[in-house]
């Protein structure tokens, strides 16, 4: 588990969000975006923005197992964002999520994700 | 009505048209060499704007000119009304310029001339560049990366050698800033042009490279800001368009070139090929400018313009060609294919054109010698500190030699003007851009170097 060992790093700031999976499929703090992926039954929230130069991930196509930045074709492996999605739950169609902290609380919304949809 | 059909009353209508433009308030005269400030002050001359010989147009010869600097510099105004300027200090001091420069009237005016302008200036591409026969899309790729690799095989730079090697490398490198500031400081204002309109997935192709263009919206972020920044940091104006008398003919032309591309909506494909070219190219060239920059001011200069390019065009590089330029001649067949491959084609002529042009400028050194000793020849003038500036090309070899005074003599927008005393002289080269300022009363006599 992560921050358990040595002298460790602060841990980040979470807030905790709901969302239900059949209504939402994105939340919005500020000008952050976390769109829900879902993977082997399983629901993931990633971080919409491309490490690269902030892209707009949840708008970028699924390429077999790879998810395409639609700006300059970044191209990330869907099980590597999975792996690294935030903390949630699922109980029945209701997700809890820790996202991290910041000014604005996130708002679950509904909005066009395309890398959500075919994600195998 | 049949004047207005023959071709040398076309002409003369042009003569008649263009130095009514130029002589709007706003392209008036001044006696400096530099223009602070104003966006909108661009001094064209009436006079020898009325004596350009419309009926015989540019070629690959006169590219780099005087009279393409002319009809250059007057496109140029023409193209850039159309875009906004304001002022960095503010509209305060400039709101007559700022009114005469967007006027209805100036805007027409420019708008009646610049069709046969655009002829004058770039008809000769057609005879330049020729395309046929059936283009496949391995063909076309083929012929692209070729294209590109030849561009950045190793001794394609002798601008870059020559800046290295110059007696003064920061007055070289300054020059080259100089050139690089007309797109520089309005950078992508022509890709812009194009953004508007309804022309399916590649409108949203070109939009992805325009936003990396504008920094994602972040000022500091933005290509022009970086420019700026690069230009500050080497003691150098940051404004439009300090530099103005100083643009060498060849790089207004390339510049408006893209103007013309754009502006016109049938030149959208040509536009495209030239700047996937480029872009395709930018990366490296971008990179190797840094070198340069590093080795001739050490580590004050800010270099993060072309580090950006030499980052970010190899993505903008590959998304001009596989997301714009081969879907587009996929979806549009030969006139597309032709309109791309011109533009590919043109660039690199004029390329190579504008790249001899600012080479001779950089590796010319004027020096000064004895008056001849059969005495003066040509033309005397009178000039005095309140005297009009202006830049020209030499036509020909021109010796300017001092009868009185002092005159100073411009041939770079950095480093000092060389001061040629009374009873000296300096010979300009054939080709050379150069200006000549006094502080007091001068007598200058020009005439053909013997
Ligand atoms: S922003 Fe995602 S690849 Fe560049
Ligand atoms: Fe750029
Ligand atoms: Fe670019």
């Amino acid at each position: 588990m992560k921050g358990r060992k040595g002298a460790k790093a602060p841990a980040q700031p979470r807030v905790r969000a709901e969302f239900s999976r059949s209504a939402h499929n994105a939340l919005v703090a500020g000008d952050d975006l976390y769109f829900v992926m879902e993977r082997d039954k399983a629901v993931h929230v990633i971080s919409s923005s491309c490490p690269h130069r902030g892209g707009p991930l949840h708008l970028g196509d699924v390429d077999g197992d790879r998810l395409r930045c639609p700006w300059h074709g970044g191209l990330f492996p869907v099980g590597r964002l999975c792996d690294r999605s935030h903390p949630s739950v699922r109980v029945g169609d209701t997700v809890t999520v820790y996202l991290p902290a910041g000014e604005h609380d996130p708002v679950p919304v509904h909005t066009m994700v395309r890398a959500g949809v075919d994600a195998a | 009505m049949t004047t207005s059909t023959s071709p040398d009353s076309a002409f003369g209508n042009l003569t008649e048209e263009s130095v009514r433009y130029s002589r709007l308030s706003q392209f008036r005269s001044t006696s400096e060499p530099f223009i602070p400030n104003n966006p909108y002050h661009r001094p064209l001359n009436p006079e020898r704007v009325a004596e350009l010989d419309w009926s015989r147009p540019l070629d690959e010869e006169t590219f780099a000119s005087d009279r393409s600097l002319l009809a250059n510099r007057l496109l140029m105004n023409v193209y850039e009304s159309d875009a906004l300027f304001l002022p960095a200090a503010g509209l305060r001091t400039f709101e007559d310029d700022f009114s005469a420069f967007y006027h209805s009237d100036s805007r027409l005016a420019g708008e009646r001339i610049r069709p046969q302008m655009e002829r004058f200036a770039f008809g000769f591409l057609d005879d330049s560049v020729g395309v046929s026969g059936q283009w496949d899309e391995d063909t076309l790729r083929a012929h692209l990366r070729h294209s590109v690799d030849q561009a950045n095989s190793p001794g394609s730079r002798p601008v870059f050698d020559a800046i290295r090697a110059a007696k003064s490398p920061r007055i070289a490198a300054g020059t080259q800033i100089v050139q690089m500031a007309l797109d520089g400081l309005t950078e992508a204002t022509a890709m812009s042009q194009n953004l508007g309109g309804a022309f399916g997935p590649e409108q949203s192709e070109l939009f992805k490279i325009f936003v990396d263009e504008f920094g994602y919206g972040v000022f500091p972020a933005k290509h022009s800001t970086l420019f700026m920044e690069l230009c500050s940091s080497v003691g150098m104006a940051t404004t439009s368009h300090h530099y103005w008398f100083f643009y060498l003919p060849s790089s207004i032309a390339i510049n408006n070139y893209f103007y013309w591309a754009t502006r016109n909506r049938t030149g959208f494909f040509r536009y495209i090929g030239a700047m996937a070219f480029l872009e395709a190219t930018f990366a490296s060239w971008f990179g190797d400018l840094t070198k340069v920059f590093r080795d001739v001011y050490g580590d004050a200069v800010d270099t993060r313009y072309c580090d950006e390019h030499a980052h970010i065009d190899q993505h903008h590089g590959r998304m001009a060609i596989d997301d714009l330029l081969i879907p587009l001649a996929r979806k549009h067949g030969p006139v597309a294919v032709k309109g791309l491959l011109q533009g590919v084609e043109e660039i690199q002529l004029l390329d190579r054109l504008a790249g001899a042009d600012l080479l001779a400028q950089l590796t010319w050194d004027p020096a000064l010698s004895d008056a001849p000793a059969d005495g003066p020849a040509g033309v005397v003038v009178e000039l005095d500190s309140d005297s009009a500036f202006d830049t020209q090309v030499a036509p020909a070899a021109t010796r300017l030699h001092v009868l009185g005074g002092e005159a100073l003599l411009y041939t770079s927008a950095t480093g000092d003007p060389l001061r040629v005393p009374q009873g000296r002289s300096v010979v300009v080269p054939a080709g050379r851009l150069y200006g000549v300022r006094a502080e007091g009363r001068t007598q200058l006599a020009t005439g053909p170097a013997a």
